[in-house]
């Protein structure tokens, strides 16, 4: 489920840089946006808002501006360079308009080669003009909750959810709010969960800790009950158990569903110390053997440098980067950032 | 195959459920009742909803609808819909 929501618009553009997975903002000087950025760096957007000019007026334009950019000048210790709107229009995120300046569409990808060799203090200054108004969420946040729920999180926990539902995504899945390791997710894909929520294998639990119902199958995993009052009635408990069990046949018939037609881009992350490759592998094996799947594997202890990249091996599985946990300070802007690449990266090859 | 359910046994049914769970009884859900305004409920207890009434009633519904669900006659028609007797 995506759920939308309106917004006033806003005359205030939100420019910004994502560098090295951090938001950078920008000191202006008149219509200049001046940022500076450290250096080794990699993966630079320009960022903006970005509206439909036909939402805000007569106009016939239906394409989601961001910020108009006249030029791009990177300052350094080794040089300067200035990029003008023809070196822009063929890049990813920039529309290839015939026009003075150069339109980006709210994220746009500055490529790497530019900051190669760069060292120091580095000063990008951009100059451009904005929209006179953007309309804060119903574009820009309905396409980032599209994206999000394009996604379908197989573990090992709750983290990557919670991402999606900072993008206001509400996908439904089996393992959206499980705990869980990959070599059992590989296990329930080989089987299709066969047996989910059966018994002796099921088992309603109240975490002290949390103060909230698990319901696990020791099989495959545990999953949030959203239950935090405990419950002394036998019958009352029971009830709970077996609507729980019936969630998990129905979501388990229905991850399997989904996986078959491959309509989302799988993501797993782990829950402590590095991705482990052999395992993640497997379960990219398993899910090639059920259908035209893409796996995006995500290793949460990224070095700064690598962090928001994506690396592309082939098949359908891609390997990106973070360095912290979804509900830290820059997170999401990270995960958009890698889910955005990995949902362009597939889409690419099926249009090929 | 079967025959389509009855519409108004189902939304009686959801209804029915969805109080119970909520632990409000009598509460009364318009078709119209947004998924996601129903006070203390989130996507996964619809799901739970649906999947218990799958259950009890005996058929399997086609699951890429779940994603789709925006109002209470969603569920109803989507229950009313399900095809295929559990075996």
């Amino acid at each position: 489920m995506v759920r939308m929501s309106n917004g006033d618009p806003v005359t205030d553009p939100d420019l910004h840089l994502l560098a090295n997975g951090h938001r950078v903002d920008p000191n202006w000087q008149g219509n200049v946006a001046c940022f500076t950025l450290p250096t080794p760096v990699s993966g630079v957007r320009l960022r903006s808002l970005a509206t439909q000019p036909s939402s805000l007026g007569p106009g016939r334009d239906t394409r989601h501006l961001g910020y108009l950019v006249n030029g791009i000048t990177l300052l350094h210790a080794g040089g300067n360079r200035r990029f003008a709107p023809p070196d822009l229009r063929l890049l990813d995120g920039f529309y290839d308009d015939p026009d003075e300046g150069c339109w980006t569409n709210g994220d746009a990808h500055l490529p790497d080669a530019w900051f190669a060799g760069a060292f120091g203090p580095l000063l990008v200054r951009i100059e451009g003009s904005a929209l006179p108004a953007y309309v804060h969420s119903s574009d820009a946040a309905a396409r980032d909750a599209q994206l999000f729920a394009g996604f379908e999180n197989l573990g090992e926990n709750c983290d990557f959810s919670i991402a999606q539902m900072h993008f206001n995504a509400h996908p439904v899945g089996l393992l959206r709010w499980a705990v869980t390791t990959i070599p059992h997710v590989v296990a329930g894909l080989g089987c299709g969960f066969r047996g989910i929520g059966d018994e002796p294998h099921t088992g309603l639990i109240w975490d002290k800790e949390t103060g909230e119902y698990k319901l696990g199958d020791v099989r495959y995993l545990s999953v949030h009950t959203w239950a935090r009052t405990e419950i002394a009635d036998p019958i009352a408990l029971a009830e709970m158990k077996q609507a729980g069990r019936a969630r998990l046949r129905l979501l388990a018939r229905k991850l399997m569903a989904d996986l078959r037609t491959g309509r989302r881009i799988c993501v797993v992350t782990q829950r402590v110390g590095t991705l482990d490759m052999d395992q993640v592998r497997a379960l990219h094996a398993a899910l090639r053997a059920i259908g035209p799947n893409a796996l995006l594997a995500v290793d949460r202890s990224a070095a700064p440098a690598d962090v928001g990249r994506i690396d592309d091996l082939g098949g359908g599985l891609l390997v990106g980067h973070i360095d912290r946990w979804a509900r830290d300070d820059g997170a999401p802007e990270i995960w958009r950032q890698l889910c955005a690449t990995a949902r362009r990266i597939v889409d690419e090859r099926v249009a090929v | 195959m079967t025959a389509p359910l009855d519409r108004a046994a189902i939304h009686a049914a959801v209804a029915a459920y969805v109080a119970f769970i909520c632990g409000r009884p009598g509460l009364m859900l318009a078709a119209t009742t947004r998924l996601d305004e129903v006070a203390d409920m989130d996507s996964m207890k619809w799901i739970e909803t649906i999947a218990v009434l799958e259950e009890r009633l005996g058929v399997e519904i086609e699951t890429h609808n779940l994603d789709a669900l925006v109002v209470v006659d969603d569920v109803v028609e989507l229950l009313a819909q399900a095809r295929r007797v559990r075996g």
